[in-house]
C-alpha cells in the first residue's frame, strides 16, 4: 500500500503533470488537425524526452498519444473528416449530429466516451497486462484472417438499404488495398511506375479523400446538406448527466473491451476497434434503424472502443517489447534511451518508473476530459462559420494534411483520387463506409491468408483451422454476425405485422 | 624604424604561427572552401520514429557540432526506401542534401525495377551494421545448435517456418541465401515489420524469426529466445555463445547496413570533408553510449570501402533474387 501512495505521489510531481497536459494538448491539436497522426506527434517530440525523466517523457508521449485519438473525433464531427484514421467510425453518427445541429452534443460524448474508454483501459494496463498480453499472442494467421473478415461483415449491417452497392463499394475498398507490393514476392501491383505506390495506398490521404472532399463538394453544391448552426445552449450542460451515464454504459463497457482487446493485438489499430465498437452497439441496441442518423450511441461506441486501444497497445509493448503500432514503436524507442528494456523486469526493477507512469496514465486521461469539455462548445463554433469560408479551410487543411504524412506530392494525388471516387460514388447512392473497411482490412486479410497458407503447406487448412478454439469462435461470429440482419428484418417484419393485425 | 621593422616582422611571424595552428589544428578535417554556408538537408527514407531515423536524427546531432551548421532531417517514407531515394538522387549534387543509404535499397534494386541505380549514388560512410541472426525460442528442444536446425529443414522441406519483417526484406533474402548455400529449405512467412514477426515467435504460430542484433537484443526476453547463428564474419559480444554461419563452413555475412550517401556528382572534396565530419561524430562517447542503449551496432567504413560494400551486396542478392523470379 505504501508503494502504492509513493507512486501515486510520484506521478503527481509537478513536471510529470505539466508534461502530461502539455502533451495532451499537443496530441489533441494533432489529432484534429486532418494528416497530423498521434505518431507524428509523438515521433516529433520523442528526442525532446530523452533529457527529461524517463516517467515525465512517457507522460509526456502518452499524452499526445491519447490526446490525439481523440482529437480526431472533434473534426469528423465538425467537418466530416476523421482527424486519424481511428475516427473514421466516429463520422458515422457524430458528422450527422453536427449537421442536425448539435455539434456541441457529439463533441461531449465524443470526449465523455473517449475518458471512459482510455480510463478502462489505463486500469486494465495496470492490473491485467500480463494475462491479456499472453492471450493476445495467441491470436496467429487463421485468427487475424477470420477478424478481418469478421470485420468486412459490418458492411451487411452498414449498408442494410443496399446490399448490392455496399458490397461493391466494399470491393472497391479491397482492390484499392491490394495497391503495392503483393505479401509473398514483393512484387509490386497496380503501381504504374510510382514509386510512392509501391508500398500501397496510403491510409491517411484515401481517408481524408474519401470523407472531406464528397463533403466539401456537395456542401457548396447543395445548400441544403449545410452543416445547421450549433442551436443548443452553449454555457448550458457542458457535462454529461449521471442518466445518460448510466444508459450508455454497456456501450462505454463493451466498446472499451473490443478496443483493449483490439490495441493489444499487433497490427490491427484504432480504426478497426472503432468499427467493430459501434456495430456491436448497433447490433445490441434496441433501435439499430437509428445509427447512421446522427445518435449519441453511435458517437460513443467508435470514441470509447479507438480510445480503450491506447492502453491495450502499451500493454503488448511493455509486457512483450513488441509494439502493436508505430505510436508505441516510438514510445519503446524512448524507453530504450532511458535504459529501460520492456518485460517483465520493467515491471519489478524498474517499477519506480512504470508504476507512477501507470499512474500518470490515467492523470493523463482525466486532464484530456478537462480539456475536451472545455474546449467543446468553442469547437463547435466552427459550424457556425459561413460554407464560403469554410469549403475553401477544409479543403486547404486536407492537401496539407495529406501531404504531410509523408512529405510526399504523391498522397496529394491520392487523396484527391479517392475524394473524386467517393464523391461519384456518392452522387450513385453509395456509402463510403465499406469502401474505408476495404482499404483497412485488405491488406491484413491478404497477409494473413499468405501466412496461413505458407503455414499449413501439405495440410488440411479447414482442420488447421477448426483445431483452433479462438479460430471457431470467430468463425461461428462471422457467421452469426451475417445472419443477424437477416433475423432482425424478419422480427421487425413479424413485429410490424402483429401490429397492423392489432 | 628598426622598431617599426621589429613590430612589423613580429606581426607577420604572428600571422604565420596563427595560420600554421590553424593548419595544423584541421589536419584531419579539412574543410572544402565555402562549405557549408547553409543547413544540409537529410533525407531519412523511413517514417520518423523508427530504426533508422532514430539512429540518424542522433548521429546528425553530434555531426552538426562538428560541421557548424544545423542537419535537417526530412522523413520522404514510402515504397520500401524508394520514394526517399529518388528524392535524393535527383537532388541537387552540390552537399546540402545528403540522405540514408541502407541495405534496404540494395535488396530493392535486386528484387524488382526501380527509379534509381546504384551508380546514381554516392557513397559518404557506413554507420550502423547490424548483424543478422537466426532465433528459435529457447524451449524448442528440436534445435540445440544450428547444424540441427539447418538439417530439420533439409529433412521436412518447406515445413520449417522462420518468421521475417516483410516480403523482400534483408530477412528474407537471408533465408533465401541459407537455403542455396547450406542445401536446405526452410519456409520463409513474412509480417508486417519486426514486432509483428516477434508476436507470431513468440506466440509459436511459426518455429524461427530472423531479426538483426538491434532488432532482438531491445526486446530480448531472458530465457525465451536463443540465438542460433550469427552471420558476421567473427562472434558478436552481444551473444558471445552464438557461433558464425562462418564457423560452420557457410560463408555467408549479412547484416542490415545503413549509411550516408550524396547524389551521384557531389564534389569528392565535400564527400571525403563529410565523411570524416560524421567518422568524428561517431566516436563522440555520449553518441556511442546512446547507439549501444538503442541496441545499434556502429560500424564506420569510408566512401570506397562502402562503395564496395554495397557494390557486394548487390551481387549477393541478385543472385539470390534471380533464383526468386
Amino acid at each position: 500500500m505504501a508503494g502504492a501512495l509513493t507512486w501515486i505521489l510520484a506521478a503527481m510531481s509537478w513536471q510529470n503533470l505539466l508534461a502530461g497536459f502539455l502533451g495532451v494538448v499537443l496530441g489533441v491539436i494533432f489529432g484534429a488537425l486532418p494528416g497530423f497522426t498521434a505518431a507524428m506527434g509523438v515521433a516529433v517530440l520523442m528526442p525532446f524526452t530523452f533529457g527529461l525523466s524517463p516517467t515525465t517523457g512517457l507522460m509526456l508521449l502518452a499524452g499526445i498519444f491519447c490526446g490525439a485519438i481523440y482529437g480526431g473525433s472533434i473534426s469528423a464531427i465538425l467537418i466530416g473528416t476523421p482527424g486519424t484514421p481511428s475516427a473514421a467510425a466516429t463520422v458515422i453518427d457524430g458528422f450527422e449530429m453536427a449537421r442536425k445541429g448539435q455539434a456541441a452534443d457529439a463533441l461531449r460524448e465524443a470526449i465523455v466516451a473517449s475518458y471512459i474508454g482510455g480510463t478502462f483501459s489505463a486500469i486494465c494496463l495496470a492490473f491485467i497486462a500480463p494475462p491479456l498480453a499472453r492471450f493476445a499472442l495467441k491470436f496467429g494467421p487463421p485468427e487475424y484472417l477470420l477478424l478481418a473478415i469478421f470485420g468486412l461483415t459490418i458492411i451487411a449491417s452498414i449498408a442494410a438499404k443496399s446490399l448490392l452497392k455496399g458490397i461493391i463499394a466494399g470491393v472497391l475498398g479491397l482492390i484499392l488495398g491490394a495497391v503495392g507490393m503483393d505479401p509473398l514476392l514483393a512484387y509490386p501491383r497496380w503501381t504504374f511506375g510510382i514509386p510512392s505506390l509501391v508500398s500501397g495506398v496510403g491510409l491517411v490521404p484515401a481517408l481524408i479523400g474519401l470523407f472531406s472532399i464528397p463533403q466539401v463538394l456537395s456542401m457548396v453544391g447543395d445548400p441544403e446538406t449545410r452543416i445547421k448552426e450549433y442551436s443548443g445552449k452553449v454555457s448550458g450542460r457542458r457535462w454529461p448527466t449521471f442518466k445518460e451515464l448510466k444508459e450508455f454504459s454497456p456501450i462505454y463497457l463493451r466498446s472499451s473491451l473490443i478496443g483493449l482487446f483490439i490495441g493489444a493485438l499487433p497490427g490491427a489499430g484504432g480504426s478497426i476497434a472503432a468499427f467493430l465498437g459501434y456495430n456491436e452497439a448497433k447490433r445490441f441496441s434496441k433501435h439499430p434503424e437509428k445509427f447512421g442518423t446522427g445518435i449519441r450511441e453511435g458517437v460513443a461506441a467508435a470514441e470509447a472502443a479507438n480510445n480503450a486501444v491506447t492502453g491495450g497497445a502499451l500493454i503488448t509493448m511493455l509486457t512483450l517489447g513488441v509494439p502493436g503500432d508505430s505510436v508505441t514503436a516510438i514510445m519503446m524507442g524512448a524507453l530504450l534511451v532511458h535504459g529501460l528494456r520492456p518485460g517483465n523486469e520493467l515491471f519489478t526493477a524498474s517499477a519506480h518508473v512504470i508504476y507512477p507512469f501507470l499512474v500518470g496514465l490515467i492523470i493523463v486521461n482525466l486532464m484530456m476530459l478537462l480539456v475536451g469539455i472545455y474546449a467543446a462548445p468553442y469547437a463547435a463554433r466552427v459550424t457556425k462559420t459561413p460554407v464560403s469560408m469554410l469549403a475553401p479551410i477544409i479543403v486547404a487543411l486536407c492537401v496539407m494534411g495529406a501531404y504531410a504524412v509523408n512529405n510526399d506530392i504523391m498522397d496529394v494525388w491520392v487523396m484527391l483520387f479517392f475524394g473524386v471516387v467517393g464523391y461519384l460514388l456518392k452522387c450513385g447512392g453509395y456509402i463510403t463506409i465499406p469502401i474505408v473497411l476495404g482499404v483497412i482490412l485488405g491488406p491484413i486479410l491478404e497477409s494473413n491468408l499468405t501466412r496461413l497458407l505458407t503455414i499449413t503447406q501439405g495440410q488440411n487448412i479447414l482442420m488447421y483451422v477448426l483445431s483452433r478454439p479462438i479460430s471457431v469462435v470467430l468463425l461461428l461470429m462471422i457467421i452469426a454476425s451475417l445472419a443477424w440482419p437477416v433475423i432482425q428484418l424478419r422480427s421487425v417484419t413479424a413485429r410490424r405485422i402483429a401490429e397492423v393485425a392489432d | 624604424m628598426r622598431r617599426g621593422r621589429i613590430i612589423t616582422l613580429c606581426v607577420v611571424i604572428a600571422i604565420m604561427i596563427m595560420l600554421s595552428m590553424s593548419v595544423l589544428g584541421h589536419a584531419a578535417l579539412q574543410k572544402p572552401a565555402n562549405y557549408p554556408k547553409k543547413p544540409i538537408h537529410f533525407i531519412v527514407t523511413f517514417s520518423a520514429g523508427g530504426g533508422t531515423d532514430v539512429g540518424f536524427r542522433i548521429l546528425c546531432q553530434y555531426a552538426e557540432k562538428i560541421i557548424g551548421v544545423p542537419i535537417v532531417v526530412v522523413n520522404k517514407p514510402g515504397g520500401g526506401g524508394e520514394v526517399g531515394m529518388v528524392e535524393l538522387v535527383r537532388s541537387k549534387p552540390d552537399g546540402y542534401t545528403i540522405g540514408n543509404f541502407n541495405s534496404a535499397h540494395t535488396t530493392i534494386l535486386a528484387l524488382r525495377e526501380a527509379k534509381y541505380s546504384l551508380d546514381d549514388v554516392e557513397p559518404i560512410c557506413l554507420a550502423v551494421s547490424d548483424p543478422r541472426l537466426f532465433i528459435v525460442r529457447a524451449d524448442d528442444d528440436r534445435f540445440k545448435t544450428i547444424e540441427d536446425f539447418l538439417e530439420y529443414g533439409r529433412k521436412h522441406p518447406g515445413k520449417l517456418t522462420v518468421g521475417t519483417s516483410g516480403a523482400g526484406t534483408t530477412g528474407h533474402f537471408q533465408i533465401l541465401a541459407v537455403n542455396k548455400f547450406a542445401n536446405t529449405s526452410l519456409q520463409p512467412v513474412h509480417y508486417g515489420g519486426a514486432g509483428e514477426s516477434k508476436a507470431a515467435f513468440l506466440g509459436k504460430h511459426i518455429d524461427a524469426i530472423t531479426q538483426t542484433v538491434g532488432e532482438i537484443l531491445t526486446t530480448f526476453e531472458k530465457g525465451q529466445a536463443r540465438v542460433l547463428a550469427v552471420l558476421a564474419d567473427e562472434r558478436i559480444p552481444e551473444f558471445p555463445d552464438a557461433p558464425t554461419l562462418k564457423e560452420k563452413g557457410i560463408d555467408l555475412v549479412m547484416a542490415s547496413n545503413r549509411g550516408i550517401a550524396a547524389p551521384k556528382g557531389t564534389p569528392k572534396e565535400i564527400i571525403n570533408y563529410l565523411a570524416e565530419a560524421f567518422k568524428e561524430a561517431m566516436q563522440d562517447p555520449k553518441y556511442i553510449a546512446e547507439m549501444q542503449k538503442l541496441g545499434l551496432p556502429i560500424k564506420y567504413l569510408g566512401p570506397e570501402e562502402f562503395r564496395k560494400l554495397n557494390q557486394k551486396e548487390y551481387e549477393v542478392y541478385s543472385a539470390i533474387a534471380k533464383e526468386l523470379k
